[in-house]
């Protein structure tokens, strides 16, 4: 059914759907329905004024990229905004900047990436998919400059059909020049081995490009269209259980829900059965401040409850760290008929802290959320169901 | 709104283009992509020089419009899902109101050229002279749920249309034929379309050089398979 509305003396409608049936003008509009004919025309010229689209200013961009201020980030050396790098082409010769970002030529069809501090987001364009294995680019991730957990969470989003994304310097291909890869893989360190991501299949060369999104979490690239928007990024669990510190490291892990079993200090920060509501924000792809959660040093046993929002297409990720002689159950559950929560939980996954060392076992977990926001656990990390 | 601009070898109209749609208010560079098809001038240069995002297509021997319609529809909504705006490179608007697109009740509004006769007012029990039959797209706005429909349709009918996602990828070495078929597609799926006499854009139009029996043969061939009342 068509709905009418701000129809114009300068327009013209056709469609083949319309009866007078489902057709709603108000009278204002002054249109008359011709019933003999599936057309309509205005008798009252200008009756209406399209409202002409709001213009992008700088504020606007501005708005849409979280940042304040000037817009900061650059398209191929132009500014653009903060925390989001983008190149449309593969530099020749030379290197690319943009936005902390650099995209260096190393040899043909060869290029290493740099990302900048204070990048979240790189795009790059301009594979055109029918790159074949004599030709197939290659993209190395350079992590000379970013150390530890500064890169969790960054996502490249790849445009293109046969490619490569190396961890490092070396990597060699067998592709038929008549084929393309459907999904991008990442080679191992040596060179010597790939590790597939998702379906690894050959296609024909005419086939489609596609946008390819891979997001560092602890070490590992994940891939998949899914990855639209990430939350919860985690501090170092190997800093001595310490919440992040620093506030530009607050600000890179925004969206953070870190819980942190029997910190170092002793120093409780909660108590038990202690609920946290975790509101995962709408502003900016979803980001919202950080969640730290500690709880008590020497509690006999300590509950925290993490309830989720409905929120479509994300992804939530976390860990929990136990010293020696200690453990943790997870259990999920959902409101009870009285709108409370926990009663109904029941035991999904359980680990031990082992019988010596400190700090030293270390679980990592991810969660999504599909398209009406109902979240699942992911059993490709640790969570591995009952 | 969502740009796609096919550019085949026609550097001299990248900064036009970028300018008009500067004028008009909705030129945002994330969202606008020039698709350079088998470009052999210096496009790329120009583009790179015009600082616009561009991906480019080396596909193909015959032409590859639909494909890469197509291709940058899925870039521009694979970033940010939206209604959709098409243009080629050298119909660059000469008015400065693309903003009204926004308002239009239609789920697809064509746009004019320059000096442009079709009017295509028609009885839609004689499908012979309305828009649909007389589809055009060097100027097409798509709403984004309509396109998600039309998108439907494709996947349901794979053996036909291959990839295609937005225009018929199997009639595309056919010109006017591409164009016109999409039209059948839009009235069989009871899609609303209309025309937009405010919105201008560059050059003039021939009369639709669809007397080749041949080409259309190959339109009728998918035609005769959906509900289209001729």
């Amino acid at each position: 059914m068509a709905e009418l509305k701000n129809i114009t003396s300068t327009q013209v409608l056709q469609t083949n759907s319309l009866t007078a049936d489902n057709i709603r003008i108000s009278p204002a509009d002054n249109i008359t329905w011709q019933a003999d004919k599936a057309v309509i025309t205005t008798t009252k010229l200008g009756q209406t004024e399209l409202t002409t689209a709001k213009s992008v200013t700088s504020t606007e961009l501005n708005t849409l990229g979280g940042a304040s201020g000037s817009i900061q980030t650059q398209l191929n050396g132009k500014a653009y905004r903060e925390g989001f790098a983008v190149f449309s082409g593969y530099p020749s010769s030379g290197s690319f900047t943009n936005n902390g970002c650099t995209l260096t030529y190393t040899s043909t069809n060869t290029y290493t990436l740099t990302l900048g501090a204070k990048t979240d987001y790189v795009i790059m364009g301009n594979n055109d998919g029918v790159s074949d294995g004599s030709n197939l680019p290659r993209i190395y991730i350079n992590y000379a400059n970013l150390g530890g957990n500064l890169w969790n969470g960054r996502t490249i989003k790849i445009w293109g059909g046969g490619l490569v994304l190396a961890t490092n310097n070396s990597a060699s291909d067998t592709l038929s020049k008549d084929w393309c890869v459907t999904y991008p893989y990442i080679m191992s360190s040596d060179g010597t081995t790939s590790k597939e991501v998702d379906d690894f299949t050959m296609i024909p060369r005419a086939t489609h490009p596609k946008w390819h999104t891979f997001t560092y979490v602890n070490g590992t690239w994940f891939t998949g269209d899914d990855v639209k928007f990430y939350l919860g990024k985690i501090g170092d669990s190997t800093s001595d259980h310490l919440p992040v510190k620093s506030s530009n490291v607050l600000q890179r892990y925004g969206g953070a829900i870190k819980i942190i079993t029997e910190t170092a200090n002793g120093s409780p920060d909660v108590s038990n059965n202690t609920y946290y509501d975790c509101c995962l924000g709408s502003n900016y792809y979803g980001w919202h401040h950080p969640k730290l959660i500690r709880l008590q040093h020497n509690a006999s046993y300590c509950t925290v409850h993490i309830r989720l929002n409905k929120i479509p297409n994300s992804m939530i990720y976390f860990s929990i760290t136990l010293s020696a002689y200690r453990s943790v159950i997870i259990e999920q559950g959902t409101k009870n008929s009285s709108g409370a929560y926990g009663d109904t939980c029941t035991a999904v996954q359980s680990f031990s802290g082992g019988t010596s060392g400190a700090a030293s076992n270390n679980h990592k977990f991810l969660l999504w959320s599909d398209s009406s926001g109902n979240w699942s656990w992911d059993n490709r990390l640790d969570f591995k169901p009952v | 709104m969502n740009i796609v601009i096919i550019n085949k070898d026609q550097s001299d109209t990248i900064h036009e283009m970028k300018k008009s749609l500067e004028d008009s208010g909705v030129y945002n560079p994330l969202k606008t992509i020039w698709v350079l098809d088998r470009c052999t001038d210096n496009s790329e240069e120009i583009a790179m020089k015009e600082n616009v995002v561009y991906i480019k297509n080396n596909f193909g021997e015959d032409r590859q419009t639909s494909r890469c319609r197509n291709l940058g529809y899925e870039f521009v909504n694979g970033l940010d899902y939206d209604d959709t705006l098409f243009l080629d490179a050298d119909r660059y608007p000469l008015t400065k109101n693309l903003g009204v697109l926004e308002e239009s009740p239609f789920d697809i509004t064509l746009l004019k050229l320059e000096e442009d006769p079709r009017d295509m007012l028609g009885d839609f029990n004689n499908y012979y002279g309305t828009v649909y039959n007389n589809f055009f797209s060097c100027g097409l706005f798509i709403r984004k749920e309509a396109a998600a429909v039309i998108e439907n349709f494709y996947k349901e009918h794979q053996e036909d249309y291959g990839e295609s996602i937005i225009f018929p990828e199997n009639l595309q070495q056919f010109w006017g034929v591409e164009d016109t078929h999409l039209g059948d597609i839009c009235y069989h799926l009871g899609l609303s379309c209309g025309i937009n006499e405010d919105i201008r854009l560059r050059g003039n139009f021939d009369k639709l050089k669809l007397d080749n029996i041949n080409i259309l043969i190959e339109r009728f061939k998918y035609r005769d398979k959906l509900n289209v009342i001729w």
